[in-house]
């Protein structure tokens, strides 16, 4: 009940933005799509096949800082409005665990994330295995699943970062952060991040965790 | 101040690749070694000497020559020059040589450990190897190969299944035991001849698979047999006399003769994993030449019988980079290198030298903390101890330690 | 008596700057205390630290019964908290915002919100955001009755209101804390109207506290005393005589002492004081009287 209110809060923060994002994900996927089949009647599938297979060519790399900003977004969205004259207080003042209510906001964010990227990357992969084999379409998921965890990586940081009051803490997050994200964004052939997988799930795993630090230093008053 | 002992490591990891990653960029420069070739005019290693700005083609006694002198000791190289220059000599070695022999005799094999630790999308194109045209012509499908084979339509995305059951049935019986290992290929229409595919299977045969007037044709080559194949780089080269290059389990070098597909011996101790390796071969001699950590060693081999005749090392020379790092850092983190394509952390060290920058931190880790009365203080210096720039930033900056 | 709120030994600085030093307080059950101070003198800083939102350099403080750095649930339900300016989640609407704090609050009182929500003209589906000062100052009011805690916290509720907005809160409170063992703690840097509202007084000054007493005992026996002394008199220094002023030729000081005790001060230093008049305070005029006008 209370959990359901807690969410019921962050979706009404961050609806309108949760739609927005659906739609520019869908229209991103309906052009790289459009480009896919326009090119399928210019020069050809087997031309298409070869290019995505001996080129290790990957359509989708050319939207791969989206799922990075819609983790912006979301984190902003999420948390701007509960820092504008302190109203996490409000929050922190309810009647559940600090942590309860730090792991429901993030999970709500997560979720929304995860059902963006499902439905978005999830769908394009799905039609584009009506035109291409398995292997074509397990390379594409590999290249931008790293993309995609990115996209958890800068939400949770942006979370991190707004939460943390004291502004050269803030500063210093940013830092980690981009190091972080650089390390998703690594260029590569389809499949090389199959070892850094644990590695950045790990880093997530962390990252979950860090804006416990954020509201430590926002109850304990730093400024 | 669990959580923050976790920030720290993070950010300790994150600092250890980013700082002497920079520093690598301001102080790295490439060495490379000297050109080396076998001259089979003067039966030893001529090199290209580009000490000191200027480039000198000297032989292994040191004597210089000028260019079209060098051009002259090197004819299995230079034949194209010498050709255009009416200089090609008539024969070479006692044997009667001219442009066109030289040509159809000479190849270039170069091998890299990327090559091989690279993620591949698993599907190939078979080509058609007796079309009884000059030019190769696409296919219409690609093949896949694990458990068995299947040709996919690239216009339907539909597996061909006739075509799919004849290739099975034919390797299944030359005896190939599902799931393939690998396969390998040149996938590509822009090549001299195709000679299709070379597959391992699980129990190690090696098989070859090409496609000739639209049959399937499978052999075992038997190299399964005597070797334990790890992996293979087919070759496409003018006189058809090998198939390609490849590495057993116990690094050793082979090629696969097209002469009832004899396994012969080129190189031992090279570590495909590690080691670059490149062949230049003509009719007479292959130079061989092995790129690794510790220098590059260079062979002669008879061309007819890989007999070693002269051999080469040149230990390798530290880079500006390779000398400093050990007194700046006492551990780096990359996440890539050379040998493969993969992306995931490697961290080199642990580097001791770099102690006496360490003390020099940790001491101002101290006066930095010289206010603080709790354990910080302490925690700080010993994580500053023992990671350097990185522990020192993270404690000092990015993380204060108060109790 | 049931203690609410417990402080011990409070000390703050902000950076070199001393807000506190030793300050203890506590409030009863059943009680209304207002903190009063001037701007600056660390009020809001006072509701940060017993919420645990700010960590004093040292002490501590409990409220019913809990260290403010780890309350539980349970003990969070039963406190209402009005931060400054009246915060609240202002992308909400009117429904939104009673719906989402409905769901933590077992004791919740629908009608306590929408019958406060009918006196401001605004439709249930209009965004807080677009709404006034005033009208968003009764929506907190509104959630914190609704919620009915044991425990109200306000933190400067009359700044920025009207003074229809302000006696309009003064008396729901009033009504609030007299249903039932309702203890408030609130802080203003208005006096005006906080004689109707609460039952005892802490003045802050700059650095430390001036008094805690009960308002009625302020009321009853604090006062202004006016009289004059021959050109180039001063009157004496002591201890119960609070900010001698001269206003218009005549002097004025503030005690808690009886005419005949003032008197007697005054006179102790040799002067006559034959026109000395002592006047009844309103609040407003005590707290001047106790911090001066400046």
């Amino acid at each position: 009940m209370m959990n359901k209110a807690l969410l019921f809060k962050e979706w009404i923060k961050t609806r309108w933005m949760i739609l927005l994002m659906f739609a520019v994900f869908a229209l991103a996927m309906g052009y790289i799509a459009l480009r896919i089949s326009s090119a399928a009647r210019n020069v050809g599938m087997p031309h298409l096949w070869e290019v995505f297979i001996l080129k290790n060519v990957v359509l989708l790399d050319q939207i791969k800082v989206l799922p990075l900003l819609a983790g912006i977004v979301m984190g902003i969205t999420q948390f701007i409005p509960e820092m504008t004259k302190k109203r996490f207080k409000l929050t922190l003042h309810l009647p559940l665990g600090e942590n309860r209510i730090l792991f429901l906001m993030l999970g709500f964010g997560v979720i929304c994330l995860l059902t963006l990227f499902t439905v978005s990357y999830g769908g394009f992969l799905w039609g584009l295995s009506s035109s291409f084999p398995r292997e074509v379409v397990a390379a594409w998921f590999s290249t931008v699943l790293p993309q995609i965890l990115c996209g958890f990586a800068t939400y949770l940081l942006t979370a991190w970062i707004i939460l943390e009051p004291v502004w050269a803490q803030r500063v210093y997050n940013a830092i980690i952060g981009l190091l972080l994200v650089s390390l998703f964004m690594i260029q590569g052939v389809p499949g090389s991040y199959v070892y850094m997988l644990p590695f950045l799930y790990g880093v997530l795993v962390l990252l979950a965790i860090y804006p416990k630090i954020s509201i430590k230093h926002f109850k304990e008053g730093m400024q | 101040m669990k959580i923050k002992i976790l920030y720290i490591g993070l950010s300790i990891f994150l600092l250890s690749w980013i700082i002497p990653s920079l520093v690598q960029l301001t102080l790295d420069s490439s060495s490379r070694y000297p050109f080396t070739y076998y001259s089979s005019v003067i039966n030893q290693f001529c090199y290209i000497d580009v000490e000191n700005d200027n480039v000198q083609g000297k032989d292994m006694s040191g004597k210089e020559y000028t260019d079209a002198e060098f051009d002259r000791v090197l004819p299995m190289f230079y034949y194209r020059q010498l050709a255009m220059e009416n200089a090609l000599p008539d024969s070479i070695q006692g044997v009667p040589v001219d442009l066109h022999s030289i040509a159809r005799n000479n190849f270039f094999f170069w091998y890299k450990p990327k090559d091989k630790n690279t993620p591949v999308i698993e599907l190939y194109p078979m080509f058609e190897s007796c079309s009884g045209k000059v030019d190769l012509e696409n296919p219409s499908d690609m093949f896949r190969l694990k458990d068995k084979i299947e040709f996919i339509d690239m216009a339907t995305n539909q597996v061909d299944e006739q075509k799919s059951a004849r290739f099975q049935q034919a390797l299944q019986r030359a005896g190939f035991t599902a799931p393939a290992q690998w396969v390998a290929g040149i996938p590509t229409s822009q090549k001299a001849y195709d000679e299709g595919y070379f597959v391992l299977d699980s129990q190690g045969r090696l098989l070859h698979v090409k496609m000739t007037n639209g049959k399937p044709f499978v052999k075992d080559t038997k190299a399964g047999e005597t070797i334990n194949v790890s992996c293979m780089f087919p070759m496409d080269i003018e006189n058809k006399s090998l198939y390609g290059f490849l590495f057993d389990t116990n690094h050793t070098l082979y090629y696969l003769s097209t002469d009832g597909y004899g396994l012969v011996k080129v190189l031992e101790n090279v570590d495909p994993d590690k080691d670059r390796v490149s062949i230049m071969a003509n009719m007479f001699f292959w130079t061989v030449v092995k790129e690794s950590a510790d220098g590059e060693y260079t062979y002669a081999l008879k061309n007819e019988n890989m007999q070693q005749v002269d051999s080469l090392f040149r230990p390798a020379r530290q880079s500006q980079w390779d000398k400093t790092l050990p007194y700046l850092f006492p551990f780096t983190v990359n996440f890539q290198d050379s040998t493969n394509s993969y992306v995931y952390p490697r961290i080199s060290g642990y580097y001791f030298p770099s102690f006496g920058i360490n003390i020099i931190l940790t001491l101002l880790t101290f006066v930095l903390y010289r206010k603080e009365k709790s354990y910080g203080k302490y925690l700080a210096s010993i994580i500053t101890l023992f990671t350097g720039f990185a522990g020192f930033i993270t404690v000092c900056i990015l993380a204060r330690l108060k109790k | 008596m049931e203690k609410v709120i417990e402080c011990r030994n409070i000390t703050h600085y902000y950076g070199e700057k001393l807000i506190y030093e030793n300050l203890n307080f506590e409030v009863e059950k059943g009680k209304v205390l207002g903190l009063l101070g001037k701007n600056g003198t660390g009020k809001t800083t006072i509701i940060n630290i017993l919420n645990g939102y700010l960590k004093p350099r040292s002490g501590e403080c409990y409220l019913l019964g809990e260290n403010m750095n780890h309350l539980t649930p349970a003990t969070k339900a039963k406190i209402g908290l009005l931060l400054e300016g009246h915060v609240q989640h202002t992308y909400f609407t009117i429904e939104q915002i009673e719906k989402y704090y409905r769901a933590f609050f077992p004791n919740w009182n629908r009608d306590a919100f929408y019958g406060l929500m009918e006196k401001l003209k605004v439709v249930p589906h209009q965004k807080i955001n677009h709404m006034s000062c005033g009208q968003r100052s009764q929506v907190a009011l509104g959630l914190l009755f609704a919620q009915d805690p044991e425990l109200l916290i306000l933190d400067d509720f009359s700044m920025g209101l009207d003074p229809g907005y302000r006696r309009l809160f003064v008396e729901y409170l009033r009504d609030f804390a007299s249903s039932g063992n309702k203890t408030i703690f609130l802080t203003s840097h208005i006096i005006q109207d906080m004689e109707l509202l609460i039952d005892d007084c802490m003045i802050l000054d700059y650095g430390r506290l001036l008094i805690h007493k009960p308002t009625r005992e302020i009321m009853e026996n604090f006062h202004r005393f006016r009289f004059s002394l021959a050109d180039g008199q001063t009157p004496v220094q002591h201890e119960s005589l609070w900010n001698a002023e001269k206003n218009n030729g005549q002097w004025e000081v503030y005690s808690f002492e009886s005419l005949e005790h003032v008197r007697q001060i005054l006179e102790s230093g040799g002067a006559s004081i034959p026109d000395l008049k002592m006047e009844s305070l309103s609040l407003e005029d005590a707290f001047i009287g106790l911090t001066g006008k400046y």
